[in-house]
């Protein structure tokens, strides 16, 4: 992310970050007051147990507003030239938070070599049942000792 | 950008034996609460302000970027790796016109990330701690090594203990030959708290530890090439993160080798 709102919430937004952020609005059906919420992820690294694979979570945290639980979409990606490629895909319907492994959605792919590459994630919090704007979020780029 | 090579991964483990709290399933079940050492530690690195996982725009200094973290809590008194984190140490931010001194290896505060969740969940018994350290994200640490020395001093004399220090690394870095040097290197950090006396590493046993450590997959071709006796005034988590660094910090500077070494510090259980 950043963090992402409902449009009456911009600038709780700005209040919260500092100015920092650059929100994505969307018009709820209903909205009945701010919603705020942030994606949040790790970065692709290789597991600590065989076999060697790379891999990343992505999770989600309620600030405030409607909207408890949330499809959190994870698409693994790795740099080719000069095009990313997604790799592997997860999606889970999570409650906010990062407590225990039902909170978190995780993304793996099985190395075929030990080339350095560019990796990085796409995560797409998407609320249920509330209007929230469609906008993915990039984890920074890593380079990773792992070629698919 | 990439700004985190791919070597630069820090593992962190932290072993022993733990007993949770009587309290936590009802407390866990009262507030919809599922805490593992992954929530546990993203959240107390937040606290303090080393790590942040929240992607925002413009994304935080972090001392480290959360990898992943896991341990085993099983309840049955024995050794057992309770819990570990993977980071990868960022490249320092280049300001213009300024040459900074590079950062130091955060071995204190991801052990203190550490112990403050298991602390949260139970009581711990420490007994061993290991750290998979990247040599090229290691600053100089000569000067604040000196300066904490005397905190290790100021200890409860009753509580001394004997450890054992180990050192794997790849096995053309020669580490055994540079072993009297690391071992003066280490004696002149210390300033007189801790004693370090050579031991054979093939015959070496580390009881402290729970294996497979994690971070096999990193530290695949790393062999042990160094093993110490260290006697302390005090054995707790900052002694054992005080004892990594003086170890990284003397080998640094004896061997000026980049890449992963394996510390690990084991109590006598």
């Amino acid at each position: 992310m950043r963090m992402r709102t409902f449009i009456t919430s911009a600038a709780l937004a700005t209040a919260l970050l500092g100015g920092s952020v650059a929100p994505a609005v969307a018009a709820p059906a209903a909205a009945n007051g701010p919603g705020v919420f942030i994606t949040n992820g790790d970065r692709v690294h290789i597991s600590s147990t065989p076999p060697r694979t790379a891999s990343a979570h992505a999770w989600w945290t309620h600030v405030s507003g409607p909207g408890t639980k949330a499809k959190v979409t994870i698409w693994l990606q790795m740099k080719s030239g000069t095009k990313w490629h997604s790799v592997a895909k997860n999606a889970k319907n999570l409650k906010s938070g990062n407590g225990g492994s039902a909170r978190r959605v995780v993304a793996r792919k099985k190395c075929a070599n030990q080339n350095k590459r560019q990796w990085r994630t796409m995560i797409d919090v998407d609320l249920i049942g509330v209007a929230d704007s469609p906008e993915k979020v990039y984890t920074k780029s890593v380079t990773v000792k792992c070629g698919v | 950008m990439s700004d985190t090579g791919p070597d630069a991964t820090l593992i962190v483990g932290l072993h022993g034996v733990l007993d949770r709290h009587p309290w936590i399933d009802r407390v866990s079940a009262e507030f919809d609460l599922d805490e593992d050492v992954f929530s546990l530690a993203v959240k107390r690195a937040s606290a303090y302000a080393w790590s942040s996982t929240a992607l925002t725009d413009k994304p935080a200094d972090n001392l480290w970027d959360h990898n992943d973290a896991d341990g085993d809590w099983t309840q049955d008194g024995q050794v057992r790796q309770l819990a570990w984190l993977q980071s990868s140490l960022p490249r320092p931010v280049k300001t213009q016109g300024k040459k900074q001194r590079a950062r130091r290896l955060p071995v204190l505060p991801v052990i203190t990330v550490l112990s403050d969740a298991l602390r949260r969940v139970g009581t711990i018994r420490l007994t061993g701690t290991h750290a998979l350290v990247p040599l090229h994200r290691a600053g100089d640490a000569r000067v604040e090594l000196a300066e904490v020395a005397e905190w290790f001093a100021l200890a409860d004399p009753s509580g001394a203990a004997s450890l054992t220090v180990t050192v794997s690394a790849l096995p053309s870095a020669n580490l055994a030959a540079r072993a009297a040097e690391i071992r003066e290197a280490a004696l002149e950090r210390t300033y007189q708290h801790m004693t370090v006396e050579p031991l054979k590493p093939a015959d070496t046993m580390t009881p402290g530890l729970a294996r497979p450590l994690a971070g096999v997959v990193q530290a695949e071709g790393l062999r042990r090439a160094l093993a110490f006796r260290c006697d302390v005034r005090e054995w707790s988590t900052d002694v054992a993160a005080w004892t990594t660094e003086v170890f990284a910090d003397s080998i640094r500077a004896v061997t000026g080798l980049s890449g992963l070494i394996l510390i690990t510090v084991s109590s006598e259980v």
